[in-house]
């Protein structure tokens, strides 16, 4: 027994063994020790570990090793994705093959753009998803519609990345690798077999459509792969994630080991600060965001072009049109605030606070440019309606026209149903709320602690 | 009363004890055995707190020596706990 408490002593800090180690090896040599005696040296051992500024540290690191751990065994439950590559290129064609100014030109990034708007757009992804040999996404087709899974697999599952082609014979060659990553590996493989098929075909339609001579061909440089590796997940990442949670654990732990009743109060003033913040925030109503992209196309320039698009934005965004839809039966916006005030300054607060239009910068020498029309409101289906009406507007707007007598408009992506508001974002809100309950905290107990401080009478001289 | 801190103080009182002897002191007036782990751990805040010295010595036992401070703050646990017990006696008494 004696020799087991002795090699539990070991479990002391080195600096307190170093201090009293001798006199407590004494003091074991003439104890008779028992069996309890082991578990209270345990206990004393852990005791001294846990206060002791140097051993905070060595929780704190041991934390953070423990999750880091704990974060990659995680990670290995996380199911595999495969990512798919192929890489294309696309050559603008000969400078003779122009037989339409502004049409032949070396616009390949628009044209790029235009073929990604159309491959890559919701519907056409919706019908990929639904193909019975790829049969995609299947869980998530079950919590979600098929036009959010659609909007997730291009937003987060497909990328795209152009760069200028390094080896091309031709001056302004572009090539782009398109990835998609996948849990089965084949069926990435598939996804982007489908899609470069697609993209070949669309060009060889639109340079056909152009009267193009030649080939400004598209080029599979590297074919889609079969993954041999997963790519996600990551578990170098998810090893240092949990590497930094747990040192913060780490520190939180012993912060609140060795001042328990300050870190208490301060828990409670972020936690009455979050509650606040969250009260707050249930009495701001949810406002719902829906947005359709279009393009408008044309023979001019770029400053032309946008020249054009304020005119028709004027006219589309003039408070005598606002107001006629506002009061359209189907829509009926805006109840309240036409009860106080007239209709046509509910527009005009329409058109500048809900109505947004953002232009995507145009590159010098392109014969179009890319907007987006968005819309805000409390109701989500009235803000998908009110984005289709004005993009509607927009497109009408340009009908019987064609790019080389003046300009087209083209509905890029039209508008959605948003399923979450976009404001108030009650998860930031909440945040804010505990970090100013923390400030809050820490200067009321400071405040306290200088008035008790002011208000304890010194010591009588002796 | 079983505080380790009290106990290692108030046999310490009537004169320098190394370890095992306030062990065996402890034990003799208030039957209370203190574990190696916990009366080391209560000499350990005690000398933090400057309530307790170590006194030189040659031997691998190291006697302990209380000190002003450790006894004045023993004198007021003494008189806190003997209001304590009077209060509670004459309770009883009149129960």
């Amino acid at each position: 027994m004696r020799r087991w408490i002795g090699w539990a002593a070991y479990l002391y800090p080195a600096a307190w063994r170093a201090r009293y180690g001798a006199e407590f090896d004494a003091l074991l040599d003439d104890a008779n020790v028992r069996w309890r005696d082991l578990a209270d040296v345990l206990r004393g051992a852990l005791i001294m570990q846990m206060t002791s500024w140097k051993s905070y540290g060595k929780i704190a690191v041991a934390a953070a090793v423990g999750c880091a751990i704990l974060a990659l065994a995680g990670s290995f439950l996380i199911p595999n994705r495969y990512e798919s590559r192929a890489v294309m290129r696309i050559s603008p064609p000969p400078p003779a093959s122009h037989p339409t100014p502004g049409v032949g030109d070396d616009d390949l990034v628009w044209r790029l753009g235009q073929m990604q708007a159309q491959i890559l757009g919701r519907r056409a992804l919706m019908d990929l998803i639904m193909i019975p040999t790829l049969d995609l996404y299947k869980e998530e087709r079950k919590r979600m519609t098929i036009a959010d899974v659609a909007e997730r697999m291009r937003t987060k599952d497909l990328k795209i990345r152009l760069f200028e082609a390094p080896e091309a014979r031709q001056q302004g060659t572009l090539a782009f690798v398109i990835s998609f990553d996948y849990p089965d590996r084949y069926k990435a493989r598939q996804v982007l077999r489908e899609l470069s098929y697609k993209f070949m075909e669309m060009n060889y339609r639109q340079t056909r459509d152009a009267g193009l001579k030649g080939n400004p061909g598209m080029v599979l440089l590297q074919p889609p792969d079969l993954p041999e590796s997963p790519a996600l997940p990551n578990h170098i990442a998810f090893l240092w994630a949990g590497l930094g949670a747990g040192l913060l654990l780490g520190l939180l732990a012993t912060l609140i080991w060795r001042r328990p009743k300050w870190a208490l109060r301060m828990a409670g003033f972020a936690a009455a600060g979050c509650a606040s913040a969250l009260a707050v925030a249930y009495f701001i109503p949810d406002v719902y965001v829906s947005r359709a992209a279009l393009r408008i196309a044309g023979t001019a320039g770029s400053a032309a072009i946008a020249d054009r698009l304020q005119e028709i934005q004027q006219h589309i965004l003039s408070r005598d049109n606002l107001a006629r839809l506002i009061q359209l039966p189907y829509l009926d916006l805006y109840k309240k605030e036409r009860a106080d005030m007239p209709i046509s300054d509910v527009a005009e607060k329409m058109r500048m606070k809900d109505i947004r239009i953002r232009l995507y910068q145009a590159l010098p020498g392109r014969h179009a440019l890319a907007f987006a029309i968005s819309f805000s409101y409390p109701d989500r289906f009235k803000v998908q309606a009110m984005v289709r009406e004005l993009s509607g507007q927009f497109v009408e707007s340009s009908l019987g026209n064609s790019r080389e007598q003046g300009y087209t408009v083209d509905l890029l992506e039209n508008a959605y149903s948003p399923q979450t508001p976009a404001s108030p974002n009650r998860l930031s809100i909440a945040i804010l709320g505990a970090f100013a309950g923390l400030l809050i905290g820490l200067v009321t107990l400071r405040w306290r602690r200088s008035r008790r401080a002011q208000l304890t009478p010194a010591p009588a001289a002796a | 009363m079983t505080d380790p801190t009290l106990l290692v103080l108030a046999s310490l009182a009537d004169g320098d004890k190394h370890g095992y002897a306030m062990m065996e002191d402890i034990q003799r007036f208030a039957a209370v055995r203190l574990g190696p782990g916990t009366l080391y751990g209560a000499i350990t805040r005690l000398e933090e707190r400057g309530w307790i010295r170590p006194v030189n010595t040659d031997d691998r036992r190291q006697p302990y020596r209380i000190t002003g401070a450790g006894r004045e703050y023993l004198g007021a646990q003494v008189a806190s706990l003997d209001r304590v017990l009077k209060i509670a006696a004459k309770r009883l008494k009149h129960a």
